[in-house]
């Protein structure tokens, strides 16, 4: 059972800390209820409308009704499951571990709670554990026949395409056909049931518009029907902006810095701990916070499930999970002890070194998972790495660079001086800029100084503080590196969030002049490919010592394109003008946007990540001109670096 | 009888694989009789001495190259007055070349469509008067794979012949036929010419043993991996999708690592029994599924140093343990007249009879001793089918395998091999393709890569289309065709 708010001796700072890096608490269930304390959020689209639809339904159930949540670990299935059990009374028991199925009738009904389908003991389902979920359906199937059935199923899609493989491995076993038939739909629950007969349902349950609810057709399962729901649980951002108020994680976030902000702000003004809550707290704090955790979401190209805002939060508030100093002490404990240590006189070495230390705490370096430098040569120590520090790395500030980066560096080439850069820059550090802060630069200025600091030293750590500040001043003003990137990947996003759409024009010319370069002459509106190569590489510059060779000559304009989304990503589709027939297909990534963004004037340009593009352009660009009409495609001979056409 | 054992023929590696698929032409159509024995190559290189073997070039070139032109006009590809017909034939005969290996007697065309395939055989690719008959061992491979009522050299046909038909390159094939190939193609008077299966390239029969053991279980081993790409790429879905090169090139691809997995499996196989006869407390049953379905990866792949990701060693090792273990057991065979249904009657008859000197025979040979003749040229077929090859003017996207700093063997796949992979994992370019099916697929090769491995190459391939669940569920976008 739960405990009440603020119960035991515990801090609200530790019960966070606790419960973000691997508190047995973590994963609900539905025999655990959560402390009060916690903040919840909103379930995700769609999912309230199927668990109240149980509710209904299971006091006049009829047949079997199945109900998948599918998605990754930290999405709220669980959660949801919990959420069901508590409204049909479900007498769970205080389990301290998770089971895989809890089961009670209602009026009659057999309601089924398959609350983590990954979990099959082997003591129900003896050598057939790799077909545990088929199993259930055939039992679901075969007790629909004599009672009515409600089965509620928290999946990860990895599990349905396991058992899918071991069905086949198999060949034949005892599983009913209908539930093989269910599998296969669940494999990809967009396209048809195959294997069973199926009309349209007379009372669709209405969801969320937001949700990609698909509620199948009636089954007819022989002397039973079926009806099947399916949800996936994680094709919806946490971060966007059309939820109610505010986004779910910023709703998180806002709790989490009341509930805990009063016994941060009681901390010493050098934790880094006390300068992150303050931090947060001003106006524009929270909202920052949550516009770069949405920019590292775009970056990195999957949606951030609850699992993760949670240790975004903790990441932000309290810092990374590092090596305690003692094992009886808890983190923060630790945190006090190094702070009671620079507040003793330690020596300017020592006390910089500390601080340095602490830097790792305060979320602009948290966040990011920014190195510090450590030691007597100051070399970089970096922190764990996290599930999230890739779509960080993309816009990291003190990577890429913003608009404040010039100021920055020129604030940062006083240390030479004796300068303090924050003294340079202080509108854009205002409200963010702590005591702690203050603390580190003015030792780490006076550090650099002394003739003991040696030039490597000296030139690491002005690195290192150049970086800390850039990361402070863009999560003080929302300026983050790759900001076009951004833009464009937004207005990408916004462009297609109902369906096919064109690219948007800040996109659409050079995409398609990544995936068909013209020919290099002036005017050309021509693409020329060679006919018979393994790869359909454009020819570019004229070569001299060319030997005469077959050209496909591809009209330009022949070819339109067009975006849709797919599973929180972005596909480019290839068709011919005129024509819906998609021809090619190119996944887009934040990496192949900055590549399309250095093109200008007609030139593409390079990035670090064109070795990392190029491949997917070429199979796109193969794909589709292999696919185009022998009217838009001509084969022509190049010779002397002169295309002259063949026809045929 | 004695124990009927897999029948895979020794190999010799040509210097351009696109032999392989010119063996399978040639395995397809019909050869003229008196022209049999020369050999066939698309250009010879200038410097190659005298080999064992009458050997033509079959690039168009000065009188033929005229007649390659007036053909090419004939059948109707004009061109404007910017170039000569001869500077249009030789376009062509340029767009055909593959890439020229560093060492051999010269090199071959890319072996599209039929005509082009036809362009080379492996009397000329090797250079020898007798070599070694890919297009039987390749047919072995590909019936050893599952019930199958047709053969490889049947399936390359059909895919084929799409391309020979192709409005694009259907009248360079023609002109190829009524020119360079007019000698040596029977029935050639239309074309395509009729599929006409050669009998030397049919393959034998699959040991009883082995049908029921693994094709009626759908066990997953090299030859069943083959097979299903192999049904697969030359599948109208594939062929209708992809260029004329690229299917070739995939193709190859495909050959390559069918052909060297089978070894690797062989070797292990081998291997297995050899063990299992000589440690009686292991069961027959466990020798049996350990020689079938081998428990360790073919290709022991791991991160580390660049001592310690060398697998060349480990494949030497490997075949060389296999192949005098094999001599052994077959000699214990032939020596004891030891018969038997299946694999653990097989073990169990042999230890039965196994006799003290054979006994020392046997020991010594998974010990490494004992008769290891052919060695070198399985594991040269081995290795450099996996390899990247070394070319002079082109990279090869489609290895496994990567020299690195002369002496050491890494894991490094060309950029399209992850490709080539996950597009014979997958039905069809517009089916749902998981990174479960994917690591399936790789297992049944005997690769059993990691997963941060092939996540690594599908992410560097661009071909990660949605991670929402993240390991086995990350959808793979092929990108080719509709969706």
């Amino acid at each position: 059972m739960g405990r009440e708010e603020g119960s035991g001796t515990q801090s609200n700072l530790d019960r966070l800390f606790h419960r973000s890096y691997g508190g047995e608490e973590v994963a609900a269930h539905p025999g655990m209820q959560d402390e009060a304390f916690w903040p919840r959020g909103p379930m995700l689209p769609g999912v309230p409308e199927l668990v109240q639809n149980v509710v209904a339904r299971s006091s006049k159930a009829d047949g079997l009704n199945l109900y998948f949540l599918l998605g990754g670990a930290g999405n709220g299935k669980s959660f949801a499951a919990r959420e069901l059990a508590d409204k049909l009374g479900f007498d769970a028991g205080a389990d301290d571990l998770a089971r895989r199925t809890y089961t009670v009738e209602v009026n009659g009904t057999l309601v089924a709670l398959l609350n983590d389908a990954t979990i099959a003991p082997e003591s129900e389902y003896g050598e057939n554990q790799e077909l545990a979920l088929s199993l259930d359906l055939s039992g679901w199937i075969e007790n629909a026949r004599h009672k009515p059935v409600i089965a509620f199923c928290c999946v990860n899609r990895g599990i349905i395409i396991d058992e899918m493989r071991a069905l086949t491995d198999l060949g034949d076993t005892t599983i009913d056909a209908s539930a093989v038939a269910i599998m296969r739909w669940l494999s990809d629950p967009t396209g048809e049931i195959h294997g069973l007969e199926s009309s349209s349902v007379d009372d669709p349950v209405p969801v969320d518009v937001r949700s990609n609810c698909i509620e199948a057709r009636s089954l007819d399962l022989g002397d039973t029907t079926a009806r099947l729901f399916a949800i996936s649980v994680d094709a919806y951002s946490l971060l966007d902006n059309d939820w109610n108020d505010e986004t779910p994680a910023e709703h998180l976030m806002r709790s989490v810095v009341e509930k805990c902000g009063p016994e941060a702000l009681a901390r010493d003004e050098l934790c880094p701990i006390r300068a992150n809550t303050v931090q947060l707290q001003t106006p524009s704090g929270i909202q920052n916070w949550t516009a770069l955790i949405k920019a590292a979401e775009m970056a990195s190209g999957r949606l951030f499930s609850y699992r993760d805002v949670w240790g975004l939060i903790a990441l932000s508030t309290v810092g990374p999970r590092v090596a305690k100093s003692s094992a009886d002490s808890s983190q923060l404990e630790s945190v006090d002890a190094l702070i009671s240590s620079v507040r003793q006189g330690q020596s300017l070495t020592d006390r910089l070194d500390t601080l340095i230390y602490l830097s790792q705490f305060r979320l602009a370096n948290s966040l990011f998972r920014a190195p510090i430098p450590i030691g007597k040569d100051a070399e970089p120590l970096y922190p764990v790495s996290t599930p999230y520090e890739n779509g960080f790395a993309m816009v990291d500030p003190g990577a890429w660079g913003t608009s404040d980066s010039s100021r920055i560096e020129d604030a940062m080439s006083g240390i030479a001086l004796a300068q303090r850069p924050s003294q340079q820059i202080s509108d854009l550090l205002e409200g963010a800029w702590s005591p702690f802060d203050d603390n580190l630069e003015a030792d780490l200025v006076e550090y650099c100084q002394l003739p003991a600091c040696s030039d490597v030293v000296r030139r690491r750590l002005i690195s290192w503080f150049g970086g800390y500040l850039a990361r402070l001043v863009a999560l003080n003003t929302g300026n983050y590196g790759n900001e076009k990137v951004l833009e464009a990947w937004k207005s990408l996003m916004s462009a297609t969030s109902k369906g096919p759409a064109a690219v948007p024009q800040v996109l659409e010319l050079p995409l398609r002049s990544l995936l068909f370069p013209r020919a290099t002459e002036e005017g050309s509106n021509s693409l020329l490919i060679p006919s018979l190569a393994p790869r359909a590489e454009p020819i570019g510059r004229a070569s001299a010592d060319r030997p005469p060779i077959l050209v496909d000559l591809i009209n330009h304009t022949s070819v339109a394109i067009r975006a849709r989304q797919s599973g929180g990503r972005v596909i480019v589709e290839c068709h011919q003008a005129g024509d819906n027939k998609v021809l090619g297909r190119l996944v887009v990534d934040f990496a192949l946007i900055r590549d399309a963004l250095t093109w200008k004037n007609g030139r593409e340009g390079k990035t670090e990540s064109t070795a990392f593009v190029e491949p997917r352009l070429e199979r796109c660009r193969a794909s589709t001109i292999n696919a185009l009409p022998n009217t838009q495609r001509k084969l022509a001979a190049l010779v002397n670096e002169v295309v002259a056409e063949v026809y045929q | 009888m004695t124990f009927p054992f897999l029948d895979l023929r020794r190999p010799q590696y040509p210097s351009s694989p696109e032999i392989l698929l010119s063996s399978l032409a040639w395995s397809a159509i019909e050869r003229e009789p008196d022209t049999q024995k020369i050999g066939l190559i698309y250009k010879r290189r200038a410097t190659a001495g005298a080999t064992r073997a009458t050997i033509v070039a079959t690039r168009p070139r000065n009188e033929m190259l005229v007649e390659f032109a007036a053909a090419l006009e004939q059948l109707g590809m004009r061109h404007d007055s910017n170039m000569t017909s001869e500077d249009l034939g030789n376009a062509v005969a340029n767009s055909l070349d593959a890439p020229l290996p560093l060492k051999g007697v010269g090199s071959a065309s890319s072996a599209i469509g039929i005509a082009g395939a036809l362009l080379q055989d492996s009397i000329g690719g090797l250079g020898v008067a007798n070599p070694p008959n890919f297009a039987h061992l390749i047919n072995t491979i590909y019936g050893l794979g599952g019930p199958a009522n047709t053969t490889a050299s049947e399936k390359w046909y059909e895919a084929a012949s799409h391309y020979a038909n192709d409005g694009g390159i259907g009248a360079l094939e023609k002109a190829l036929a009524q020119t360079t190939l007019k000698q040596f193609v029977g029935n050639g008077s239309s074309w395509p010419p009729p599929y006409t299966p050669a009998q030397i390239a049919q393959p034998n029969e699959a040991p009883t043993w082995w049908v029921e053991a693994v094709i009626d279980h759908e066990r997953a081993t090299p030859f069943s991996w083959f097979k299903t790409g192999w049904d697969r790429l030359c599948s109208p879905e594939w062929y209708n999708a992809l260029p004329a090169r690229r299917w070739a090139s995939w193709a190859i691809c495909t050959l390559r690592h069918g052909l060297a997995f089978a070894f690797l499996w062989e070797a292990n196989f081998y291997v297995q029994i050899a063990k299992g006869i000589l440690d009686r407390q292991e069961s027959s049953r466990t020798v049996a599924q350990r020689a079938v379905s081998p428990v360790r990866p073919l290709i022991p792949h791991r991160a580390g140093t660049i001592t310690q990701m060398d697998v060349g060693s480990s494949i030497n090792r490997s075949l060389a343990l296999g192949l005098s273990s094999k001599n052994a057991i077959q000699n214990i065979v032939k020596s004891l007249d030891i018969d038997g249904s299946t694999i653990e009657e097989l073990v169990e008859g042999t230890r039965t009879k196994l006799n003290d000197e054979l006994k020392t025979d046997l020991i010594s040979a998974i010990a490494g001793g004992g008769e290891r003749g052919g060695l070198s040229n399985l594991v040269e077929t081995v290795r450099y089918s996996l390899t990247a090859r070394d070319g002079t003017n082109s990279v090869d996207n489609y290895g496994l395998l990567r020299t690195v700093k002369r002496r050491f063997t890494h894991v490094s796949p060309g950029a399209e091999w992850i490709v080539v992979m996950s597009a014979l994992a997958s039905r069809g370019p517009s089916s749902v393709l998981r990174l479960g099916d994917l690591i399936q697929h790789l297992n049944g090769l005997g690769f059993q890569p990691r997963i941060d491995f092939l996540l690594a190459e599908l992410e560097k391939a661009g071909l990660c289309a949605s991670a929402a669940d993240g390991d086995e569920g990350i959808e793979i976008d092929l990108g080719f065709g509709e969706a």
